[in-house]
């Protein structure tokens, strides 16, 4: 293995600039980790330190584990992994160099920040790399949710997060049995990517052909093919998405707006009906374990950190949704805009076709608050913010939605990410802001000029946004 | 060459321009298809044979130059145009988790006129099982069932990106033999982008070659293998290195000898030849890859 050799695998990723900002944004990360460590930290403080600082780093950790797994499945499932010599061990040789120098920087940041033994850092760090990883290659849902679990954990549970870090802290044995598996599993990936052969339904490169250029040529019709083996596979998605189909051809209304709508909903395979329960449930839960089991909650920080929970993790989840599918939509639109309508008309056609998926979160979004003050007895203490929540929260959709309609006429997941990730967090900044100033100085006062000023933005977004995507090129 | 636009004509390009960055792609293209024609746009690769297409249907915006398609432009063109219509682009995207049959039954419920039986007649003859998930399909059935749906609305314009690429020699055969039955009807008119110059011989009536960003010959294909031809001469006395001949597309000279491939054989060029020279002159007919050969060889 020439050093020739591994650098020119490296440039693979080193020459993309996306790979510099995830980089970037990954140092930075790290910076914001020791930001006011202390010298002798209790565990109330790592506690602190859980709930306010990791978030973003193990973010970017299951990001770069996804990205190096995704890259490896799109080098694996390819001729060239078989024909060129010494291919598989220089790809797999950089892979696994990345994931562990992600590892130990990571780890010895939160080591020394956290004061906690490197090993248990680095257990939990080549935990979450390699579940984004695994992620990346194979779409294992367990992982992906273990993933989703650990890093919103430390907001919804910091407690319980810092808590297992502790022990990790305490038992080094135990911590060195974790970061033992962690690197079985990374051994474990790359052999059975050394093992992928083309008769292997695991062969397809799933999403995207690139982990860089999600609507590439090769990557639509990989997409093709991967959305037809999951569905093929599913025992639910499969023969429901049939009969929701063969009802829409049975009761097809005529002509007309109402027609064109369905069957754009009927192209997304009625995708919101499938991720909407994961939305309701998330609300829930992040209630259910924010809840005080008996003492109300009272006001003060306590329920703003509920607000914000929900008005974020949830509303995030809820704009990667439709997001990420209209993205991968673009390859199809050059087509679509064939069909016997005015570019106008068609361009309508798909705002409308996205609000629709965006109102659907919404509604969702609002009727788990709903559910919640029903469930939750102690919320009720909070009751009289409920109204002005909801309308906040159809608020924050109504923007989002245009920003989302917006950031999709750039045919990118990395715009579509890096928005909705900057985006989430300011706008459940703002609805808290706005509810705190509702209770001060009554709900009227903040709700109207919050309303109009919406519907302001929202005129003007329309018009930009329609003028951008009228006059993007579909081909 | 600038065509120009009769009542007769179906598509219309005049100085079409297109760039991608600093990357010209189109430079100045002259284009009129008259309604009724099958005509093969022929091209090297990159040679901006798809760009045209897409140009000519909306999908791309010209930088400069005028398009007219049915008397409209191509980038604001009304449903009623669109539905006169098909496409079949050159990577097929189609919802890989619908089936076959899923996928025929949507794109018809968009469109105000559909031949559902020819569509089904389609899908029979080309053996696509209705059942199978449009992602699973080969290349080639994908080809062949965008094929269907571009022609199940039967539409009087059909633009084909490299319709045949995909395709082993039966279906190819299959689908030229569809194309025909297609341009049958009085009012069809089929643009179709190839390599394969032997498909493009059997279907197309008209050529168009488009070379450095430009139609450089827009034709009938007998006009093309009437002008272009291969001379062989044979002088009594050795040829000069500066022995060229007029129209040439490209010589090769040794000793007496010489070979020349010419743009156009015609006004008495052969009887020049053999008066100037004294020399023997074969004329030779070219295949339409051979005269593609000549008119891109850069020698």
């Amino acid at each position: 293995m020439t050093a020739n050799r591994l650098y020119q695998v490296l440039r693979t990723y080193t020459t993309r600039l996306v790979f510099w900002l995830i980089v970037a944004i990954w140092l930075g990360t790290l910076l914001v980790l020791p930001a006011g460590a202390k010298h002798g930290l209790s565990f109330p403080d790592l506690v602190d330190l859980v709930a306010h600082r990791l978030f973003p780093s193990l973010m970017l950790a299951a990001g770069l584990g996804m990205i190096v797994g995704t890259m490896l499945k799109a080098q694996f499932a390819d001729p060239r992994a078989r024909l060129l010599p010494r291919f598989a061990g220089t790809h797999l040789a950089v892979a696994a160099t990345i994931v562990v120098v992600a590892t130990v920087v990571d780890a010895g940041m939160l080591a020394w920040a956290g004061r906690v033994s490197w090993l248990a850092a680095a257990s939990l760090y080549l935990a979450v790399i390699m579940a984004g990883a695994w992620s990346g290659c194979w779409v294992s849902q367990v992982f992906i949710w273990f993933v989703f679990a650990l890093i919103y954990g430390t907001m919804l549970a910091p407690r319980y997060v810092a808590g297992l870090i502790q022990s990790l802290s305490d038992r080094p044995t135990l911590s060195l049995a974790c970061v033992g598996l962690g690197l079985a599993a990374l051994v474990i990936l790359g052999r059975r990517l050394w093992m992928l052969s083309e008769e292997m339904p695991q062969y397809s490169r799933q999403m995207p052909s690139s982990v860089w250029r999600f609507t590439s040529r090769g990557a639509a019709r990989d997409r093709q093919r991967w959305e037809s083996q999951v569905i093929a596979r599913s025992r639910v998605q499969g023969p429901l998405r049939d009969v929701l189909v063969r009802l829409v051809f049975r009761w097809l209304p005529a002509p007309g707006l109402t027609r064109r709508m369905l069957l754009r909903q009927l192209a997304g395979g009625f995708s919101s009906l499938f991720w909407a329960p994961f939305l309701f449930g998330m609300i829930v839960l992040i209630f259910g374990m924010q809840t005080p089991p008996t003492r109300p909650i009272g006001a003060g920080a306590v329920y703003f950190m509920i607000l914000f929970m929900i008005s974020f993790i949830p509303f995030q989840f809820a704009l990667c949704m439709p997001g990420g599918w209209w993205v991968r939509r673009w390859p199809y639109l050059a087509r679509e805009s064939l069909f016997p309508l005015g570019r106008t008309t068609f361009i309508r056609d798909l705002a409308l076709a996205m609000a629709l998926d965006v109102a659907a979160a919404a509604v969702v979004h609002c009727a788990a608050i709903v559910t919640c003050f029903a469930l939750f007895h102690p919320l009720s203490s909070m009751v009289e913010l409920l109204p002005a929540w909801i309308v906040l929260t159809l608020v924050q959709y109504t923007v989002a939605y245009w920003l989302l309609f917006w950031l999709v006429s750039y045919r990118s997941h990395w715009a579509l990410m890096a928005g909705i990730l900057v985006a989430a967090p300011i706008s459940a900044g703002l609805l808290i802001a706005a509810l705190y100033a509702g209770q001060q100085l009554g709900p009227l006062a903040v709700l109207g000029p919050v309303l109009l000023l919406t519907v302001l933005g929202a005129g003007l977004l329309y018009r930009l946004t329609m003028r951008r995507w009228c006059r993007v090129e579909l081909g | 060459m600038i065509e120009t636009m009769t009542a007769n004509t179906v598509i219309s390009v005049e100085a079409v321009h297109k760039r991608f960055g600093d990357k010209a792609v189109l430079r100045g293209v002259d284009l009129a298809i008259p309604r009724g024609s099958v005509v093969g746009l022929l091209g090297k690769n990159a040679a901006g044979k798809s760009t045209l297409l897409k140009c000519l249907l909306g999908l791309l915006r010209t930088d400069a130059g005028q398009i007219q398609v049915f008397d409209e432009e191509p980038w604001s063109l009304s449903a009623d145009a669109k539905a006169r219509l098909g496409y079949v682009p050159q990577e097929v995207n189609l919802y890989g988790w619908m089936r076959v049959g899923q996928m025929v039954e949507y794109t018809a419920a968009f469109y105000p006129r559909w031949n559902a039986t020819l569509a089904e007649h389609l899908l029979d003859q080309w053996e696509l099982p209705r059942r199978d998930r449009v992602g699973l399909l080969s290349p080639g059935q994908l080809q062949k069932l965008a094929l269907v749906l571009a022609l199940g609305h039967e539409p009087e314009l059909l633009v084909l990106d490299e319709p045949v690429a995909a395709l082993d020699p039966v279906a190819r055969r299959d689908f030229l033999r569809t194309i025909l039955d297609v341009a049958q009807s009085e009012n069809r008119t089929i643009l179709f982008s190839t390599h394969i110059t032997s498909d493009l011989e059997r279907v197309a009536d008209r050529v168009a070659l488009l070379r450095d960003g430009r139609i450089v010959f827009h034709d009938g294909l007998d006009v093309l293998k009437e002008s272009v031809k291969r001379l062989r001469i044979t002088a009594e006395r050795e040829l000069p290195r500066s022995f060229a001949v007029p129209g040439a597309l490209r010589t090769e000279i040794a000793g007496r000898s010489a070979l020349v491939a010419v743009a156009d054989a015609g006004n008495g060029l052969i009887d020049e030849l053999r008066a100037t020279w004294n020399a023997a002159v074969d004329v030779e007919d070219l295949s339409l890859e051979d005269i593609f050969l000549e008119m891109h060889h850069d020698g």
